[in-house]
C-alpha cells in the first residue's frame, strides 16, 4: 500500500512537472523571442556593427572590441530565432507578426515633438526586430500570412514596414505579390518616388549582404 | 547665392557604462565652430552657410547636465563624470546661454551663419526642398553615423548596447527616394559634400550617386577626441580624417 501511494505521488509530481514545463516553454518563447528581436535591431541601428564580409574581417583582424560584441549578440539573437522557426514555423511566425501589430501601437510619432529616446528605445527595438525577423520567413506559406496580414494592416504599421530596414525585401519568394500590394499604397502616404523605390528594392538581385543577411565567418 | 548646409548631430544621453562616447556634448559643435573661425572650409565668396542642428539630443543632454541632483560615484579613472558634466553646463550658463541650443544659437549668429534646428530626419530633407534648384553647393555633417547611415542622435538599452533610434537616423537606403532634390544641386560645385562621422563611406558614394555631386566619407572609424589630443596637424578637420584610430586608418574616401 505504501509503495502504491510513494507510485501515484511520483506519477502525480511528474505530470505535474511535465505540464509545468510546457507551460513555462510557451509562456517564456514570446518574451524570449522579443528579446532577440531587440538584438538584431542593432544590425541597422547599432554603433559599431559591422557593414558588410569586409567589415566584420576588420572587426576580427583588429580586434575591435565594440564591433565585435554587437556583432556577436545580434549573431546569437539571429541563431536563437532561427532555431525556433525550424522547431515551429507557424507558431513563430504568429509571435512575430502579432509582436509587429501590438508594439506599433507605442511607436513614436517621427512628426511628433520626441519623448527621451531611451524610453522610446524598447518599444521601436522590440517592433522593428520583428520587422527585421520577416527575412526569416521566406517560404512560399508563409510570405502568404505575412502579406494577407500587412493587406489588413493599419498605414502606421505599414509606414514601420516599408519606411525602413529592407533586408526582409531582398528574401520575398515571389516579389512580384508584393510589387501589387506596393501600388496600392495610398499616395499620400507613400509617392511615386517611395513606391518606385520599393519596388525596385523588391526586384533586385544584385544587393550587398548586409545587417541581418550577414552570419559568423567560418572558421 | 549658393547655400552650404552643415547638418550638425547630437550627443546621447551621459551614461556612465559608456565610456566611449559623447562625455563631452559639444564633440559636434567644436569641429564647425574651429572651422567658421579659420576657414577651414574655404568658404567661397558667394557660399550662405546655414548650420542645420539635429535639437532633441542637446535639449534631453541639458536637462540632465544642467541639474544633477543624484550622487555620483567616484569612476575607475579617478574622475567625477557629475562634476566635468555641471561644469561644462555652467559654462556654457557664463557666456549668458541658458541652454546648448542657445550656445549654438549664439555661436551661430557670431559668424553669420544661419541657424536652423530640426526634430525629424524628414525636416531635413524639408529644408533642402526649400532651396531654389541649383542653389546648393555642399553638405557637410558632422555626428554619429554607422554603415547604414547618419545617427543624429544615440541612445543605450538595458545592457549599454550603443545604437539609434530609426527616428533618428539619415539611413543610406533613404537616398534614393529623395533623388528628385537632385537638381537642388549645383551640377557644376567642385566642393565636396563631407560626412564626418565613423564608417560613412557607404553613405558618402550613394549620396554621389543620387545627388551627382563630389563627396568624403570615412572608411572605418574616426575619433573626434583629437580635437582636443595635441597634433602636428592644426588643421583639425584634417587631424580627424588622418589620425588613426584602434581600428586602424580612417581610409577617407573620395567620390
Amino acid at each position: 500500500m505504501k509503495n502504491l501511494i510513494c507510485i501515484f505521488i511520483l506519477l502525480a509530481f511528474s505530470l505535474v512537472s511535465a505540464c509545468s514545463a510546457e507551460n513555462n516553454r510557451n509562456g517564456n518563447l514570446e518574451p524570449a523571442l522579443q528579446n532577440a528581436f531587440r538584438a538584431i535591431y542593432y544590425s541597422t541601428y547599432g554603433l559599431d556593427y559591422p557593414g558588410d564580409e569586409e567589415g566584420i574581417a576588420h572587426c576580427i583582424a583588429y580586434k575591435d572590441e565594440e564591433c565585435l560584441k554587437i556583432f556577436n549578440r545580434v549573431m546569437d539573437a539571429k541563431q536563437f530565432i532561427v532555431a525556433q522557426i525550424q522547431a515551429d514555423p507557424e507558431r513563430v511566425l504568429n509571435i512575430t507578426l502579432d509582436t509587429i501589430f501590438t508594439y506599433a501601437e507605442f511607436m513614436p510619432d517621427p512628426k511628433a515633438k520626441q519623448s527621451d529616446p531611451d524610453e522610446e528605445l524598447h518599444d521601436v527595438s522590440t517592433d522593428i526586430g520583428a520587422i527585421m525577423a520577416l527575412y526569416f520567413f521566406n517560404r512560399d506559406e508563409q510570405d502568404q500570412v505575412i502579406l494577407n496580414r500587412m493587406i489588413k494592416a493599419p498605414l502606421k504599421i505599414l509606414e514601420y514596414l516599408f519606411y525602413h530596414p529592407h533586408a526582409w525585401m531582398h528574401n520575398r519568394p515571389h516579389p512580384e505579390r508584393w510589387v501589387t500590394f506596393v501600388e496600392t499604397l495610398p499616395e499620400n502616404s507613400f509617392s511615386i518616388h517611395d513606391k518606385k523605390f520599393l519596388i525596385d528594392t523588391f526586384r533586385a538581385t544584385d544587393f550587398k549582404k548586409s545587417g541581418i543577411m550577414l552570419d559568423r565567418p567560418s572558421q | 547665392m549658393r547655400h552650404f548646409f552643415i547638418l550638425i548631430g547630437g550627443p546621447s544621453r551621459f551614461q556612465s557604462c559608456d565610456k566611449q562616447h559623447d562625455q563631452a556634448w559639444s564633440n559636434y559643435l567644436v569641429p564647425p565652430q574651429l572651422a567658421s573661425l579659420h576657414n577651414w572650409y574655404n568658404k567661397a565668396p558667394d557660399e550662405k552657410i546655414h548650420w542645420v542642428v539635429y535639437m532633441n539630443p542637446y535639449e534631453f543632454r541639458w536637462a540632465d547636465d544642467s541639474i544633477i541632483t543624484e550622487a555620483e560615484k567616484k569612476q575607475s579613472d579617478g574622475a567625477w563624470l557629475h562634476s566635468i558634466r555641471k561644469d561644462a553646463a555652467m559654462k556654457v550658463q557664463r557666456t549668458g546661454a541658458n541652454s546648448f541650443l542657445h550656445r549654438i544659437q549664439m555661436i551661430a549668429a557670431g559668424f553669420g551663419i544661419t541657424f536652423k534646428g530640426i526634430r525629424t530626419p524628414q525636416d531635413f530633407w524639408d529644408y533642402l526642398a526649400s532651396f531654389p534648384k541649383e542653389s546648393i553647393s555642399r553638405v557637410w555633417y558632422f555626428g554619429h553615423a554607422s554603415k547604414d547611415g547618419l545617427m543624429l542622435s544615440l541612445t543605450h538599452n538595458n545592457h549599454c548596447g550603443v545604437g539609434a533610434l530609426l527616428t533618428d537616423m539619415i539611413l543610406a537606403e533613404s537616398l534614393p527616394p529623395h533623388s528628385h532634390l537632385a537638381n537642388r544641386f549645383d551640377p557644376k560645385t567642385k566642393q565636396a559634400s563631407r560626412f564626418y562621422g565613423c564608417y560613412t563611406n557607404g553613405f558618402a558614394q550613394k549620396w554621389h550617386q543620387v545627388f551627382k555631386v563630389p563627396t568624403e566619407g570615412a572608411d572605418q572609424k574616426i575619433d573626434f577626441g583629437v580635437v582636443n589630443r595635441p597634433s602636428n596637424i592644426p588643421n583639425v578637420l584634417e587631424r580627424i580624417i588622418k589620425t588613426p584610430t584602434s581600428a586602424g586608418d580612417p581610409g577617407w574616401t573620395k567620390y
